[in-house]
């Protein structure tokens, strides 16, 4: 176990924070921070979701609404924009004037039981609690709606490459095949991969059952 | 004509020297009248809370779009009802959980991507004919058009005489309310059913209007 660091169910690691509002805090800073880093990333991640989404269109719905958790710039979210969906993001910093990402904890979400149709994030490696998240997921999420995630590997697997750790990240895995067994337990089926360019490359779609 | 105001259509305008004062106009409005905006919009959310549950619309998931949602509250009773709801405005005050910043003469969604859009201030739109190309552009087929208005100036008098402005950041006036859903009409809509909610205020005239 690294220093300053928590072990949760065996298979995820969580950096520890003195509380909830220094995690909150602390997220909410990188924006400011680390303007440049997050813009580039952003900028990358519209086109990768494009793609993305084109390559598996087959295992998605033709429409409908997606929500993008952690969105920061929200360059996710044009992605599904520019495939059709109707997409919007949210995020404990959204930045100033946002036109794609709305103020918002993917622990507590403002949205009513049953009104997503996907809901997609690549910020796993954000989470406070986890848990807590999936269950945020699984009640938005229409019967049979779609948690679509992208990911890094874990941390005991020899692809593992976190060198280049932000110093933001703050949830870790031992390895992804447990991330995702993990998220089955909260009510999901897993049903296809695929890849994504980018920092998190590992795509997995669940089925919410 | 009044001083400073010009014809559009069925409408007359306000004149702005071009865009970006039009733009900054509008967004002061929050800025300037604060505790009058947070006023109107609890009542905002109330009154629509009350009528959308006499609609015969199964609101439960649909996607559903608000222009020029200020802070927010109409937004508020979509969810409510189980929607997926989000709002757009030139100024949202501050970071939202409930609009973006959005022009309704450009929005920033895909073509045929909505079930419902929601509008109750058209009163403040530059070009209304933009605006409902806008709403008909990102509305699917068969989505919902749901407009709320107050009457015309010709309307708000009892003995049928011009009304004065009543609020200096409206910037679009028409004679009759009826006339502005018939240009509705005209864009590719048609009227499904309409309703009077005094307690609205500043639009108690509702019209579901269904996109051909």
């Amino acid at each position: 176990m690294k220093d300053g660091w928590l072990g949760i169910d065996d298979i995820l690691y969580r950096r520890e924070y003195g509380s909830y509002d220094e995690y909150l805090t602390i997220q909410g800073s990188k924006l400011a921070n680390k303007p440049g880093t997050v813009a580039k990333i952003n900028a990358g991640i519209s086109d990768g979701i494009l793609k993305a989404v084109m390559a598996i269109q087959e295992q998605l719905p033709a429409s409908g609404n997606v929500l993008c958790l952690g969105a920061r710039l929200g360059g996710e979210v044009e992605g599904f924009i520019a495939a059709g969906y109707f997409a919007v993001g949210i995020d404990i910093n959204p930045g100033e004037g946002s036109r794609h990402v709305l103020l918002g904890d993917f622990h507590q979400l403002d949205f009513p039981d049953g009104s997503v149709d996907i809901v997609f994030t690549n910020s796993l490696d954000h989470a406070y609690d986890l848990k807590k998240l999936l269950g945020e997921v699984y009640r938005v999420l229409k019967p049979g709606g779609i948690f679509m995630t992208a990911n890094k590997g874990g941390v005991e697997e020899p692809v593992w490459k976190n060198a280049k750790s932000d110093g933001y990240d703050c949830m870790e895995w031992t390895e992804l095949t447990k991330l995702c067994e993990y998220i089955e337990a909260q009510g999901f089926s897993m049903y296809h991969e695929f890849k994504i360019k980018g920092f998190t490359p590992h795509g997995r779609l669940f089925r919410k059952i | 004509m009044k001083d400073g105001w010009e014809r559009i259509g069925i409408f007359r305008r306000r004149v702005y020297p071009d865009t970006e004062q039009y733009v900054i106009r509008q967004s002061a409005k929050l800025v300037s009248k604060e505790a009058w905006c947070r006023k109107v919009d609890h009542n905002n959310m109330v009154c629509l809370a009350a009528v959308l549950v006499k609609q015969e619309i199964p609101f439960p998931g649909l996607s559903v779009l608000c222009l020029a949602a200020r802070l927010g509250g109409e937004v508020r009773a979509f969810r409510q009802q189980g929607c997926f709801a989000i709002g757009i405005d030139v100024n949202p005050g501050g970071k939202s959980g409930t609009v973006l910043h959005g022009d309704f003469h450009h929005l920033q969604f895909a073509d045929s991507s909505i079930d419902l859009v929601y509008l109750n201030c058209l009163d403040h739109a530059r070009e209304p004919y933009r605006v409902f190309g806008e709403i008909r552009r990102v509305l699917k087929p068969g989505g919902v058009f749901y407009f709320e208005t107050e009457n015309g100036y010709m309307e708000k008098t009892p003995d049928g005489t011009e009304a004065k402005m009543s609020d200096p950041f409206d910037c679009l006036e028409w004679a009759y309310r009826d006339e502005v859903v018939s240009e509705i009409e005209k864009t590719g809509f048609s009227k499904e059913s309409a309703y009077h909610y005094p307690a609205a205020k500043a639009h108690p005239y509702g019209y579901i209007l269904r996109r051909g």
